[in-house]
């Protein structure tokens, strides 16, 4: 503040961020600038008469003759203009993102059902967590081949979307991740074949372990592996809930 | 034409973000076990530079000084979830390959300190450029120390087999820990033949 009205009387366009280090220096100076020039305007003057007058007199903008409540309106009217930029952008990204989101599921179901023709129509009902939705998968004869159900389970980055195959006996056809927040390089293991291949031909009560019929995780990235695990194994405990 | 020359060589070695300047090394650890993901980062990266330089840049003198940092942090937020929003819509591939990096580029105390040591008190199209340059250091950077941590971490290079199967890869240089490592190697490396070319100078 204190520079300001030491600026006072200077033309009224010095901004701020052309201040020298002479200016800077004044900083210190406040208190004894306060005290000598007990007159000069102040933001809580009690006396918003003579201040305004003072004002008009000066022709000074806003920022030097309250600058607290400038810096009050530039930060509010900063943060709602973004606000309001970041709310309009999102109302025309949001839905495209979802319907990306939605095409890359069930594009993935022809992945993990490969059998499916058309579109896989979605099982109602509640679902506990990590479970999303269900799908049905039908075949060109209107057969159902099996399950498509989407889990989320919660890895070591947040929750790993993941989209699992599952024959309506609880045997798991194939699992594929679609989005993940996980460590680059390490819990990233997790979505590439050679860890989820595993699971192809798992019939429900399969562990994650070292035995010859477990699926294997990945050394280094546990949580993440155990997280695709327990994914896998709710969406085929699932779908055995669904049969009875 | 000198100057713009000289901001080039500026942002590129003798104020490079991460080698000198050592600025965003939380990103630089995060994401350099692959070359892939270091130029991804270092692209997003380098547009938020420009853009946020040059709307602080056009700022400036609206700006009060005191509120100066909370005012730039909320331009750089914006941007950067901005580019995340619009990548997310119209570049989904992209958007799936950088959606880790992008929220980290809000931390990346590179764009902060730009904004504060040079687009405050410059112009728009010097700030744009400082974006730019800046950008392009810190990419570069990056670019060598993902290179080293890929090729000996994961035995591969964008992905791609270049080490013979049989080497297993050392875990080491994936983890953190590596980055480290591999950082202060290629900073005493930088700095080494940095000060060699200016004693040939003089």
């Amino acid at each position: 503040m204190s520079e300001r009205k030491r600026n006072a009387p200077r033309p009224a366009s010095k901004s701020p961020q052309s201040k020298t280090p002479d200016a800077k220096a004044s900083d210190a100076k406040t208190l004894k600038t306060n005290t000598s020039k007990p007159e000069t305007p102040k933001t809580k003057t009690p006396d918003a008469t003579a201040t305004d007058a003072a004002n008009r007199r000066a022709k000074r903008p806003l920022s030097a003759a309250h600058p607290v409540l400038y810096m009050v309106i530039m930060l509010t009217s900063l943060t709602a203009v973004l606000a309001f930029l970041l709310g309009f952008v999102n109302g025309i990204t949001a839905p495209i993102i979802e319907r990306l989101r939605q095409e890359a599921l069930v594009a993935s179901v022809t992945e993990v059902l490969p059998e499916t023709v058309g579109e896989p129509e979605i099982v109602e009902g509640t679902w506990t967590a990590p479970v999303q939705t269900v799908r049905r998968a039908y075949d060109g004869a209107r057969n159902l081949i099996g399950y498509a159900v989407e889990v989320a389970p919660g890895g070591f980055g947040g929750p790993i979307t993941t989209v699992v195959g599952v024959n309506p006996d609880g045997t798991i056809t194939g699992v594929r991740i679609i989005d993940m927040k996980e460590t680059p390089n390490i819990g990233t293991k997790a979505q590439e074949p050679a860890f989820l291949d595993q699971f192809a031909g798992k019939a429900p009560g399969f562990a994650l372990g070292a035995g010859a019929s477990d699926v294997h995780a990945i050394s280094g990235a546990t949580v993440s592996s155990t997280a695709v695990y327990n994914g896998v194994a709710a969406a085929s405990a699932a779908v055995l809930a669904l049969a009875q | 034409m000198n100057q713009t020359l000289r901001q080039f060589k500026n942002g590129l070695l003798d104020q490079n973000p991460t080698l000198v300047l050592l600025l965003g090394m939380c990103p630089t650890m995060a994401i350099s076990t692959s070359l892939a993901n270091g130029l991804g980062m270092g692209m997003c990266a380098t547009l938020v530079l420009i853009c946020s330089n040059s709307a602080i840049s056009l700022m400036r003198k609206l700006i009060p000084e005191k509120i100066r940092i909370a005012a730039y942090v909320v331009i750089i937020a914006g941007f950067v979830t901005l580019v995340d929003m619009l990548l997310g819509a119209f570049l989904p591939a992209l958007s799936q390959s950088l959606g880790l990096f992008i929220p980290l580029i809000v931390v990346n105390c590179i764009i902060l300190a730009r904004a504060e040591a040079y687009a405050s008190k410059n112009g728009v199209v010097r700030s744009a450029l400082d974006g730019l340059t800046m950008g392009l250091g810190f990419t570069a950077a990056l670019s060598v120390v993902s290179v080293i941590r890929e090729i000996l971490g994961s035995g591969t290079l964008l992905g791609q087999r270049v080490l013979p199967d049989s080497f297993p890869g050392v875990l080491l240089l994936v983890l953190p820990t590596g980055g480290f490592l591999t950082l202060g190697f290629v900073i005493a490396a930088a700095q080494k033949l940095m000060a060699g070319r200016k004693g040939g100078k003089s």
